[in-house]
């Protein structure tokens, strides 16, 4: 015991870190929608603490986990929505063709995930970067109020997150100030604590959330597909005949996307969908009669 | 407002469906309206006072009559203040916003305040003389009269609201609202303005109507009076709204053992109904007693005696009495379908009100050799736990218990809630015979005309409906719908068997499905013309689903345009209220 710096006892590590081993290459990428997936993962989550009894609690860091999670799912879903959107929609297609990849992306993905490596950079985890990618990639104006007062809340959570991320829980200034330093400056340095309801509350969040803008896009999406030029078409719109049968292919295309199966309540059938949508938008293109004298 | 069509428009469904003040064409609510009995007074001071107010009773007890009488004394007297009276009926058609989409609260707000703008709109135009500036004062504040009404029946027919539209909801504030009602008022010469806002309820959908009463608060002004119809026990519903501090309630329903009751209720059929003179006396008093205090039920049972169909006038009482009686206890079943929730609480209510008119019937053996009777029961207000008070809430609510106020006894002293159940039951089950059956008309007037027994009947509530009652008492909750487990709590938000998130489904969607021949409210008979007339609408979604009904029934009965159209107005008025 020379050396006054040998302060704490150290090992080196037994084995040389191998990542490969790290990974499951058997997972298959399913054909779940994207807010399925985000359901399926988020479920995962919920089931470590809606199930307990009522007297027991998470443990502290587990829940901080817990938040971490919800956070990544609903990453996740952005980027499977916006991918599979791009597979599918030519709108969509046409908004994303100037930007540029990185040559390893090129190199090494599929084809069919070459979308993901748009979205590389983009990250999902700060309330303004989900508006913006949709503008950006989707091409879709405003998301709705509620789904814009939801963001807000949602970027309460991120704040959260970026404490269990970086500090092991503990609030910083950055993050108080987000908050609202007035109402949290006496917690500052100290960890995020969250209880069932708490996990219920934030869980709550970011499901309505990531359901709130699934239906924003899909209405937007679904009206630009059927009323919007495409450069080169006379016609507006991606070509529906409003025939139910010849429009099912392209119809349900969209659908798998939108839809849930996991959900307590699935959509609705495709067809009652389609029908709706049907209703909405099989005047658009054609000339307006003047309408006939109706009663008072 | 409504065109102009005589009541005595004979042998068609519209004039026998008319009992409803809102569709009483404005120029005959004037000599329609029985300006008697202080209550009538106090209302309408109340409604054009600069007050914020809530007018309280159940369905049918006048309110809207009221509102639309006051309305018209503004217009007339110049020393009045502005008015204008709006209608939120439809709120129920936004209930599956709540389902559906995360800004229910935001377009349920910016289509209040459509609702409201309109008729303000509507207002200036039947205002005399005529507010022709209405229109370009909405403009002023970028509101066109047009995209008002589309975005209100656009929300109310739960299409989507995006693009401009949602551009257009969300720049509709209360801020401006009030500078177009204060620009308006002014036009129109007068001091102040009472906002008249019907059917404010809202009983199915509790969380818009704590939306609903932030609303009114932030409209009160020193120049703008919200007033307000609910029901009994609405406000307290909400925890931002304070009785007493955001407003005072003024009663508009009538006690049957108001020393006024009798002269009111008889001033207003005899305004209302044109025949009076060919009903007995005694038949009238009857249903006068049976009607509960409820103006509306009063001119139906009228209109149905008139109606005839009976061998003696004993015979024609017992059975519309009866009738009427069922159709309330319908109506309160419905409560059930729309909040199935209290599903439980219903039912039990039920028999709760069953079983107090039938202690009140032996009571009422004790009492009536002294030439007494007794319609009041009291409650210990210590054995009213949360649950036991929601289920008397519901009761009240639905017109089937009159909440008569606390009153004290004994040392130490002991609070007891005096509750009359309604008075058609009362009779239906010959309360006041002191035998078996219901009695005849003279042997029930002469027991009503007794003087009242001095205490209500104190009777523990368990020694009438059994020790398990009050225990059984259990909310309703939807069980998950992924994995059907049943809820924990009232309050919970994911299922604690699969983590799912739990969704109320909408009541509203389930309600579509109510046959129209069941929509409460309607009489036998009025049922028969509807199955008999109107088969291509057979439930309330056919009928709402077409997009003209009053083109349909051009077709299908060969009828002229104006009697076409106002049948649909009335049956409106009824799918209408039934979803509400």
């Amino acid at each position: 015991m020379d050396n006054y710096a040998s302060i704490v006892a150290v090992r080196a590590p037994k084995a040389q870190l191998d990542t490969t081993k790290f990974f499951d290459d058997t997972h298959a990428e399913t054909n779940a929608s994207p807010v399925d997936q985000f359901l399926e993962n988020s479920l995962s989550l919920n089931r470590h603490w809606a199930t307990l009894a009522p007297q027991d609690e998470v443990q502290p860091e587990l829940s901080r986990l817990f938040l971490l999670g919800y956070v990544s799912a609903v990453e996740g879903y952005m980027r499977s929505l916006i991918r599979r959107l791009v597979h599918c929609d030519i709108f969509t297609k046409n908004c994303c063709e100037s930007f540029q990849l990185s040559y390893g992306a090129v190199l090494h993905h599929k084809l069919a995930s070459l979308p993901d490596a748009l979205l590389e950079e983009t990250i999902f985890s700060v309330n303004k970067a989900i508006p913006q990618a949709l503008t950006k990639f989707v091409g879709m104006g405003p998301l709705s109020s509620g789904t814009t007062t939801l963001l807000t809340e949602y970027d309460r959570i991120c704040q959260l997150r970026h404490c269990c991320t970086h500090r092991f829980g503990k609030l910083g200034v950055k993050n108080a100030t987000a908050l609202g330093l007035s109402t949290h400056s006496r917690f500052l340095e100290k960890p995020v604590l969250l209880k069932k309801d708490a996990m219920a509350d934030i869980a709550d969040l970011t499901f309505t959330l990531v359901k709130s803008i699934n239906n924003d896009v899909f209405g937007f999406v679904m009206k630009r597909s059927a009323t919007s030029k495409l450069p080169l078409r006379d016609a507006p719109g991606i070509g529906w005949t409003w025939h139910k049968t010849r429009d099912k292919t392209r119809f349900r295309a969209y659908y798998d996307i939108f839809s849930s199966m996991k959900d307590a309540t699935p959509s609705p059938p495709a067809e009652d969908v389609y029908e709706l949508f049907r209703n909405s938008y099989h005047r658009v293109g054609q000339i307006k009669k003047p309408p006939v004298d109706g009663m008072a | 407002m409504t065109e102009n069509i005589t009541a005595n428009d004979s042998g068609t469904l519209s004039a026998t469906l008319q009992q409803r003040a809102d569709y009483i064409p404005l120029d005959d609510l004037r000599c329609e309206t029985a300006q008697t009995g202080a209550l009538f007074h106090r209302v309408t001071t109340e409604l054009t006072n600069r007050a914020l107010r809530t007018i309280v009773g159940p369905r049918g007890c006048g309110k809207t009559h009221m509102m639309r009488y006051a309305w018209l004394t503004c217009r007339d007297t110049r020393s009045k203040p502005f008015a204008i009276f709006a209608s939120f009926q439809r709120y129920f058609r936004l209930e599956p916003l709540l389902s559906s989409n995360a800004g229910a609260a935001q377009l349920f707000h910016s289509w209040v305040l459509a609702r409201i703008l309109l008729s303000t709109k509507e207002s200036c135009e039947a205002w005399n003389p005529k507010l022709d500036i209405a229109s370009a004062v909405l403009e002023s504040q970028g509101y066109r009269a047009d995209s008002l009404l589309t975005l209100a029946t656009k929300l109310e027919r739960n299409q989507t609201i995006d693009g401009e539209w949602a551009v257009f909801s969300d720049a509709l504030s209360i801020e401006r609202a009030k500078l177009i009602i204060d620009h308006l008022c002014e036009a129109a010469g007068r001091k102040f303005t009472v906002l008249l806002l019907d059917d404010a309820a809202m009983t199915l959908t509790p969380d818009y109507l704590v939306e609903f009463l932030d609303i009114v608060r932030s409209l009160k002004s020193s120049t703008i009076a919200p007033k307000v119809s609910v029901y009994p026990g609405t406000t307290e519903m909400s925890p931002r709204f304070h009785e007493g501090q955001d407003a005072v309630s003024i009663p508009a329903w009538i006690s049957v053992e108001d020393a006024e009751y009798e002269s009111i209720m008889l001033g207003i059929a005899s305004v209302r109904i044109k025949n009076l003179e060919d009903i007995p006396q005694d038949a009238q008093a009857l249903l006068r007693f049976a009607a509960f205090g409820i103006p509306r039920a009063y001119l139906t049972m009228l209109e149905d005696y008139l109606r005839g169909g009976f061998r003696t006038a004993q015979q024609g009482v017992n059975r519309i009495i009866n009738e009427h009686l069922a159709a309330r206890l319908g109506e309160f079943r419905t409560l059930g379908k729309k909040i199935p929730k209290l599903a439980i609480l219903v039912t039990h209510g039920e028999k709760l009100v069953h079983e107090v008119a039938k202690e009140l019937k032996n009571y009422n053996r004790t009492l009536l050799p002294r030439l007494e009777r007794g319609l009041t029961y009291g409650l210990r207000t210590d054995e009213k736990v949360a649950l036991l008070d929601r289920t008397l809430k519901l009761l009240i609510e639905a017109g089937l218990i009159f909440d008569d106020g606390e009153v004290k006894h004994g040392s130490p002293i002991r609070i007891y809630h005096k509750h009359i159940p309604h008075s058609a039951l009362m009779l239906n089950i010959g309360a006041f015979t002191g035998e078996e059956g219901s009695g005849s008309i003279k042997q029930n007037l002469e027991a009503i005309h007794y003087k009242p027994a001095k205490h209500p009947l104190r009777k523990s509530l368990a020694s009438i409906v059994g020790n398990d009652f009050v225990p059984s008492l259990n909310l309703a909750l939807p069980r998950c719908a992924h994995c059907h487990e049943p809820r924990l709590a009232d309050n919970q938000r994911f299922c604690h068997h699969c983590g799912q998130q739990l969704v109320d489904v909408s009541a509203f969607n389930q309600c579509l499905n109510t046959l129209i021949t069941e929509v409460p409210g309607l009489t036998e008979w009025q049922r028969a013309q509807i199955a008999e007339n109107l088969s291509s609408f057979r439930n309330i979604r056919d009928y709402l689903a077409k997009q003209d009904p009053a083109a349909e029934l051009l077709t299908v009965w060969g009828f002229g345009k104006r009697r076409s159209a106002r049948i649909v107005d009335v049956l409106n008025s009824y799918v209408d209220d039934f979803l509400s």
